[in-house]
């Protein structure tokens, strides 16, 4: 039986998000008609025919996997499975395949059919650009930052200069209020700040 | 103003005069009566106070501004000045996007090296790349109870947290978080205050308590934030998910170590992990096994995922509890090391 | 000096003015005792620790040197070892170093903290043992932080700290509010000194060594008491009593936050900071009525510091006890209540295991007794007090103990929970912090005036003059020849 199905396998692939790139693999040549679409960003869709007559293949069982390599290891990886519908149609999500080429694999059973049929497709991946994971720790609320707590502690610490600024006060009065002497011997000062006191006083 | 008395009870007192303490209160109200309306000199010119006044300012001012010195912090994080620093660039898929590294521990297929008879073999994996020295597990498997009283092995590295309580805490930016999602430690500036340790909720930070006890080879590595070798006295270390490791095209050694293929190391970004044997699909593996990760609920959001099981794929039973314990490999380490307990 | 000068000049008026002194609290001031003769008592009690010094004083500052010796030589050691010679381990990475820092951090709110609630409110009684406040607060800023650097890993790159601060970290918000605190503290007690300063310059010339005349003359800042200089004085002190007490509240509830900003579940706790400041205020108090205690004896200041500020002060304490008594509740019937995860190994690590000896000695011993103590007649006096203060204090460290290692006792993996036994190096460094305090405070009486003498003379004045409360006439001359 699988010989004289024909499978068509087209790949469609578009890209994340607006700009969409179009690819159609055909896929080699069985006798169902397979043809693969991506629908939105991470779904590939498969549509199964039969080759001679292109009537849709309901609820055969699909199976899409492609070939990574990772950390020096290359293997298969499975992108998902799903069944076919009414209209031959089958959907397999995936998140991401990494850009670049990739040797899709399409594992079918058609109906009344025991051993799968394999397919395979290259399809290039757009690069996307735009990053998926980001951390997303944290909440920002508008006017709470860094520079509240810096208006805080310049806040205090002007208060504080001008404490400081005030025992500088006091060294200056003193300083118009008596003669300021390098070492003052005391007899001189106290005598000083005694007549300074009663002249004062006096008036 | 002075603060007390208020006038009207400096009034009153003015009638007392023969108190002595008040007689110089009302010494210094009469001077104060007859300086305020006519300044004898400008006070405003600087010059005015003389070499000791001045002096007096530059003590004060120093006295003012000692602190200060942390200001610059301040201003440098108001002015976006990041000090988030990464290792060289960021590792980039082949798309550009960066890369955004995952462990994924499947424990269906821990049974904790029982079935080898080895202590487990990761952290041994770990230690011998890493040149850790005793007694820090920088992955560390933890026998967890099971509802049902058996156990199961849960090979603990750092989680790696998107929201990493380490990072928020740390008053140098010693340690910090990559735009790989990774969190690393930079042993040359890291004053070893240990709050970091105080806010990992998943007990991953060790501290060089003393000299390491590291075989004397270690000290010809070079060291990087990315490759803690050699272990620093006084900093704090952990495990740093070895991105250099899959930089280099190999995986980390707890991945190669592991004889259970129990550990995938993948991309995230790029949907792609690996045990060393097969490929999977991170999110269609994360998805499909109901992978979960350590303490959720702290909100931490840690990039290490766990498959539930307790070694059942590679035939462990439950109930066959303990591990054996870790144990270090290196023959002699260098001068006046010791180890200590954790 | 025109204090000095005016107020020994005044003597022979003195004798003129045969008023009554009322001083409260039952002082051994005779009812009739001239007011000179009062003066010239206080400012001889005053300059007595200056003035004379015993041979004790020279075997206790020996001592204390001695015992600081040891734990710089332990320091030493710890340095040259790392912290591996410290009890400290990975699972219990904070001991008795952070619990010194914040027992010590806790005992500066005395100071300063009550120094400026009681100026706030104008409470007279405060002024003998302001002074006395304010420089336990300096003290014990320094004191504790020093227990931070002593337990970095990395004491080398303490500066990191300003290099690369992140203003996100609970430590640097320490960095910030100690800095702060400890600056505004100085000032705090600086300002109020310089009289009493300018007091000493003036009278004690040529009684002690050139040094101290120096010294006096440069931090006595010109004072001449002029009324420009009282009046900025005065604004100064009002600026910076003010201000100090937001200060101090922030600084201890950042020292909480230190804990409280970690995923640990004992210390997962919104009240953490006003429990922390509840708790530095009340072993602030138990550490100033046990300083006041040992400073009226060596200095023999029973007539300044009465039963009466003992009373008082232990009033505050007890009124902090039952504060403390609500926050144990509040804290522990929240969290018990419910019993999340780790929680229960907290509570029977805490009230029936490990530190159960230690947190019912803490309640018992720390809270409910110093204020019975406090409360009942019987104990109601200096001896009471005291007693209770010395209470305090040792259950508020045992509390920052308890509250820094079974926080971390608690497992945060599958793990057997590990144990804490601080070593040799750890105590002797604690002590010596300790006796580093005791030092300061030592020095700080050899040189500056312990009593705020201007403001005992103005309280002291002011309780004789109330009655008297008559407008001056205007244009009236005051001078102290004319009241001869």
């Amino acid at each position: 039986m699988s010989s004289q199905i024909v499978v068509k396998v087209i790949l469609v692939s578009i890209a994340l998000g607006a700009a969409a790139v179009a690819l159609a693999v055909p896929a080699s040549a069985s006798h169902v008609e397979a043809e693969i679409t991506t629908e939105g960003p991470a779904a590939l869709q498969v549509k199964l025919r039969s080759a001679d007559q292109g009537l849709p293949i309901a609820n055969a069982a699909v199976t899409l996997s492609a070939d990574e390599s990772f950390g020096g290891v290359a293997g298969r990886v499975e992108l998902g499975q799903a069944s076919t519908d009414q209209n031959g149609v089958a959907t397999v999500r995936f998140h991401r395949l990494s850009a670049g080429d990739h040797q899709v694999r399409i594992e079918y059973v058609a109906p009344s059919e025991t051993e799968p049929e394999v397919a395979t497709a290259f399809v290039t991946m757009p690069g996307i650009t735009s990053q998926v994971y980001r951390s997303s720790a944290g909440v920002h609320i508008p006017g709470l930052n860094v520079s509240l707590l810096i208006a805080l502690v310049a806040t205090v610490w002007a208060i504080l200069l001008s404490v400081a600024l005030r025992v500088i006060a006091i060294a200056r009065a003193g300083a118009d209020a008596g003669a300021p002497s390098p070492q003052p011997p005391r007899g001189r000062r106290a005598d000083k700040s005694i007549s300074r006191a009663g002249a004062t006083g006096g008036r | 103003m002075r603060m007390t008395p208020s006038r009207p009870k400096l009034r009153a007192r003015r009638a007392r005069v023969f108190r002595a303490s008040l007689e110089l209160r009302c010494v210094k109200d009469m001077v104060d009566d007859q300086r305020d309306v006519p300044a004898p000199r400008p006070r405003l010119d600087g010059l005015q106070i003389g070499r000791r006044g001045f002096l007096r300012v530059i003590a004060l001012g120093a006295l003012g501004f000692a602190p200060l010195p942390i200001l610059p912090s301040l201003i440098r994080a108001a002015l976006g000045g990041s000090v988030v620093r990464s290792m060289g660039d960021a590792a980039r898929a082949p798309s550009g996007r960066i890369r955004q590294w995952t462990m994924i521990i499947d424990l269906r297929h821990c049974d904790g090296c029982q079935s080898v008879g080895k202590p487990p073999q990761c952290t041994a994996a770990c230690i011998q790349g890493h040149f850790a020295p005793e007694p820090m597990e920088w992955i560390e498997v933890f026998e967890g109870d099971l509802p049902g009283g058996g156990t199961q092995f849960i090979p603990t590295p750092c989680q790696q947290c998107q929201n990493p309580p380490c990072v928020n805490v740390c008053p140098v930016a010693a340690t910090f978080s990559t735009p790989e999602g990774t969190v690393l430690i930079d042993q040359d500036r890291c004053i070893g205050c240990r709050i970091c340790m105080a806010a990992c909720p998943y007990d991953r930070r060790f501290f060089n308590w003393g000299k390491a006890p590291v075989p004397p080879e270690a000290q010809l590595a070079r060291y990087s934030a990315e490759h803690q070798v050699p272990a620093k006295r006084g900093t704090v270390m952990k495990c740093d998910f070895c991105p250099d490791m899959i930089r280099s095209g190999t995986l980390p050694y707890c991945v190669q170590g592991c004889p259970k293929h129990a550990i995938y190391y993948g991309d995230l970004e790029e949907d792609v992990a690996t045990n060393g044997e097969e490929v999977v699909a991170a999110s269609r593996f994360l998805s499909g096994n109901q992978a979960y990760r350590l303490k959720e609920n702290l909100g931490t959001k840690p990039r290490v995922y766990y498959v539930a099981g307790h070694g059942e794929a590679v035939g462990r039973d439950a109930f066959a509890k303990g591990r054996m314990p870790t144990k270090w490999p290196w023959a002699e380490t260098v001068n006046g090391a010791k180890t200590w307990k954790r | 000096m025109a204090m000095g000068r005016d107020c020994e000049r005044s003597q022979d008026v003195e004798a003129l003015g045969n008023q009554r002194s009322r001083r409260e609290g039952g002082g051994p001031l005779a009812a009739a005792e001239p007011r000179a003769s009062w003066l010239s008592r206080l400012e001889h009690a005053a300059f007595a620790p200056v003035t004379e010094t015993s041979r004790w004083y020279y075997l206790w500052v020996a001592f204390l040197l001695l015992v600081i010796a040891w734990g710089v030589y332990a320091y030493s050691h710890q340095l040259r070892e790392g912290l591996i010679v410290t009890g400290m381990r990975d699972r219990i990475s904070w001991g008795l170093y952070i619990t010194t820092f914040v027992f010590f951090i806790g005992i500066s709110h005395a100071g300063t903290l009550i120094s400026a609630i009681l100026r706030v409110s104008q409470a007279r009684w405060r002024t003998p043992i302001t002074r006395m406040a304010e420089f336990i607060t300096v003290v014990a800023l320094v004191s504790g932080a020093i227990f931070v650097i002593i337990d970095l890993g990395r004491p080398d790159r303490v500066l990191n700290v300003i290099r690369y601060g992140r203003w996100q970290s609970p430590i640097i918000w320490d960095v910030l509010a100690i800095t702060t605190y400890l600056t505004a503290s100085i000032a705090y007690l600086f300002l109020p000194m310089i009289p009493d300063l300018a007091l000493f310059r003036d009278r004690l010339a040529g009684r002690v060594a050139p040094w101290r005349i120096w010294l006096y003359d440069l931090l006595s800042v010109r004072w001449r008491g002029t009324g420009a200089q009282w009046r900025s004085m005065g604004t100064a002190i009002t600026t910076a009593m003010i201000l100090i007490i937001p200060i101090a509240v922030s600084v201890h509830t950042v020292v909480s936050w230190i804990f409280a900003m970690t995923l640990r579940e004992p210390w997962n706790s919104t009240i953490f900071g006003a429990f922390f400041v509840a708790g530095a205020i009340f072993s602030g108090i138990a550490t100033l009525i046990i300083v006041m205690a040992v400073l009226r004896k060596v200095y023999h200041l029973e007539e300044y510091i009465t039963e009466k500020h003992f009373v008082y002060l232990g009033y505050m304490l007890a009124a902090f006890a039952l504060i403390m008594i609500y926050g144990n509740v509040s804290e522990y019937v929240t969290t018990g209540y419910k019993l999340e995860e780790g929680a229960e190994f907290h509570f029977r690590q805490l009230f029936l295991e490990q530190f159960a000896g230690f947190y019912w000695f803490y309640f018992i011993g720390g809270l409910v007794v110093p204020g019975l103590l406090v409360l009942f007649p019987r104990t109601r006096n200096i001896w009471g007090v005291v007693a209770a203060a010395l209470l305090v204090d040792v259950a508020m460290w045992v509390e920052r103990y308890f509250i820094v290692v079974s926080g971390f006792r608690v497992p945060l993996m599958p793990y057997e929970p590990s144990s804490y036994a601080p070593t040799w190096v750890e105590l002797s460094i604690m002590v010596a912090g300790f006796a580093l305090f005791a030092l300061l405070i030592t020095l700080f009486v050899k040189v500056f005036p312990i009593i705020a003498v201007w403001e005992v003379a103005e309280d002291q004045e002011s309780i004789e003059t109330a009655p008297a409360r008559r407008p001056l006439a205007p244009g009236a001359t005051l001078d102290p020849a004319e009241g001869g």
